[in-house]
């Protein structure tokens, strides 16, 4: 029980999740979203400019 | 596709080693590599190389994706195409590339579910702090706070990106192998108009 009891103060502090999911969505979404269309838009131009065989 | 060798063996080789290169080794090559050697054509932004580094490793994996929806269009049709007096560039932009794209469509957005997860290897090229993307941020807090908490934070909200996705993807594929509903009417084509 211990072990569950570590493991879940480990990665399970409700708390913490709570206020990192805010901060996420306010500072990170943004940023992650943003850098995913751009490297798609490049995948996208690379991959119709350079298909293979 | 091309039948030019001089064509076909760059994209082979571009497309073999991105493909074969691990994801956080070719970020650090063109995150750090290009300043490195003196081409810092995104400046300061370190996003515009690690956009680069996952773009060019995702392309190779999106050439390939395009290669084989191209492919894939039943030869029969385009000599049919071309039997009626369509150029081989019409045939391609009128037949091919229609077909080919809409069987593809499932296929690229897994692949952009491979791009979000991606992502998170900006971390490995140092961010400023409002710069910072959910795994950065998620992994500063860890370490301010000593707990592994804010990763399993930043794993949900990657859930909650991918997941939907990942079920719009599925219901998208299983759309597009279901045969057509006869009452859908199917606009006749006007071969003067493909002509035109």
């Amino acid at each position: 029980m211990d072990g569950l009891k570590r493991f879940l103060d480990t990665f399970f502090d409700l708390p913490l999740i709570g206020s990192t999911l805010a901060q996420l969505l306010t500072e990170g979404l943004l940023n992650t979203l943003l850098l995913a269309v751009l490297a798609s838009l490049i995948g996208l131009v690379v991959g119709i400019g350079w298909p293979p065989d | 596709m091309s039948r030019l060798r001089v064509v076909r063996l760059p994209c082979r080789v571009y497309v073999d080693i991105l493909r074969g290169l691990p994801h956080i080794l070719t970020v650090y090559l063109i995150g750090q590599g290009l300043p490195l050697a003196g081409l810092t054509i995104f400046g300061t932004w370190t996003y515009g190389y690690a956009g680069l580094a996952i773009g060019l490793m995702e392309g190779a994996y999106m050439a390939e994706i395009f290669r084989s929806g191209f492919q894939s269009v039943d030869s029969g049709i385009v000599e049919a195409a071309r039997s009626l007096g369509l150029s081989h560039l019409r045939t391609l932009r009128l037949i091919v590339v229609p077909i080919g794209v809409r069987r593809i469509l499932p296929a690229l957005t897994g692949q952009f579910i491979l791009v979000v997860k991606s992502t998170a290897l900006v971390y490995l090229l140092g961010l400023a702090a409002g710069q910072r993307e959910m795994f950065a941020l998620a992994q500063d807090s860890a370490v301010n706070n000593a707990s592994l908490a804010p990763l399993v934070a930043a794993g949900l909200l990657y859930l909650a990106i991918t997941v939907p996705l990942t079920y719009v993807v599925n219901a998208w594929d299983r759309r597009m192998r279901e045969p057509q509903s006869p009452r859908r009417k199917i606009r006749p084509v006007r071969t003067a108009e493909a002509l035109a």
